[in-house]
């Protein structure tokens, strides 16, 4: 536990030094601004280009943006910046593995389940403070410009958005233990989601599968309810504690 | 078109000073080291003020930075 936490302090001293976390902080920012602005946005480009769309004789009424228009640009972004994290991130075990920064601790008896766990713990919170701060921005600025009430379960969408990045991060966790480069453990974490949506394309599996959670239109729009995700994010959870426990061990062999 | 303007200011007004604080700080940033992992300082100044509707300043920290 006291290894933890003093890797815990180091961890997050490297992400401020090595400016990741300003980085990150500064995309989930954007992104939450430019959710509503794109939005905002959208009548106008409309105007802008309803003379090219006249010659060619198509008519553009006006168009009506609501904040439904805001949430879905915000559930296109949001994949966008988790796959920022995700490249920023994937070599946060491997380089240290590789560069074997680490033996002089672990030969003085740090534990290695503590080394994997600080390291998780960093992630999750970069990721967690992200999206509350890019939910929470786009939330404000959709209810001052129309009224979010037209969007129905915005708060589940938004969990179900981090428990999926949680998924992925596990992912990267997994990988760490037996791959030997950031690249390896970014094309396997990219296999994991690749493989997801191929199976996917059976209807009865759809329904538990981790992806299906990242689709939060339906949820908006009122044609699915909370419940019809219940399954899936029970499996999205189950996978994320099983990733992260099967590694453990796993590290546990490895040769640093 | 005034009023258009001043519906858009709550968006802008914050947009306008994320952007500039940031490029402040990355042409600070890159005014102070010497060394760069890849690139020169004039290099990285220039992609700093074209790309600084964030893209530049994101590069720089990602490719050009040095690792301590």
């Amino acid at each position: 536990m006291k290894g933890f936490k003093v890797l815990l302090k180091k961890e997050i001293c490297e992400i401020i030094r090595n400016k990741r976390l300003m980085i990150l902080m500064a995309i989930f920012v954007l992104v939450g601004i430019m959710n509503p602005t794109i939005a905002k946005l959208t009548p106008k480009l409309y105007e802008l280009m309803s003379e090219d769309f006249a010659e060619q004789g198509i008519t553009v009424s006006a168009v009506k943006v609501t904040a439904m228009d805001s949430w879905s640009q915000f559930v296109k972004n949001v994949p966008t910046v988790l796959i920022v994290l995700l490249i920023m991130f994937s070599g946060i075990y491997t380089t240290e593995y590789s560069k074997g920064t680490l033996i002089p601790l672990l030969t003085k008896g740090l534990s290695r389940s503590s080394v994997v766990l600080s390291k998780l713990a960093v992630m999750l919170l970069v990721w967690s403070i992200g999206i509350c701060l890019c939910f929470e921005i786009t939330y404000f600025y959709s209810d001052f410009y129309w009224d979010n009430s037209v969007v129905s379960k915005l708060f589940f969408a938004a969990f179900c958005w981090w428990l999926f990045g949680v998924f992925m991060i596990s992912c990267i966790v997994f990988f760490s233990s037996f791959a030997g480069s950031g690249i390896q453990v970014m094309l396997g974490t990219g296999a994991v989601y690749f493989s997801m949506t191929l199976i996917g394309m059976y209807n009865k599996a759809k329904e538990y599968l981790p992806v299906r959670i990242t689709d939060s239109v339906s949820l908006y729009k009122g044609e699915y309810e909370p419940k019809d995700y219940f399954g899936a994010v029970i499996v999205t959870a189950m996978l994320s504690f099983v990733f992260v426990l099967v590694s453990l061990p796993i590290t546990h062999k490895r040769q640093i | 078109m005034n009023e258009n303007i001043k519906e858009y200011l709550p968006l802008l007004i914050p947009l306008i000073i994320a952007q500039f604080s940031l490029l402040g700080y990355t042409i600070y940033h890159i005014l102070k080291h010497d060394n760069y992992k890849r690139g020169n300082r004039v290099l990285w100044l220039v992609v700093a003020i074209i790309g600084m509707q964030f893209i530049g300043p994101i590069i720089y920290f990602i490719f050009g930075k040095e690792d301590e």
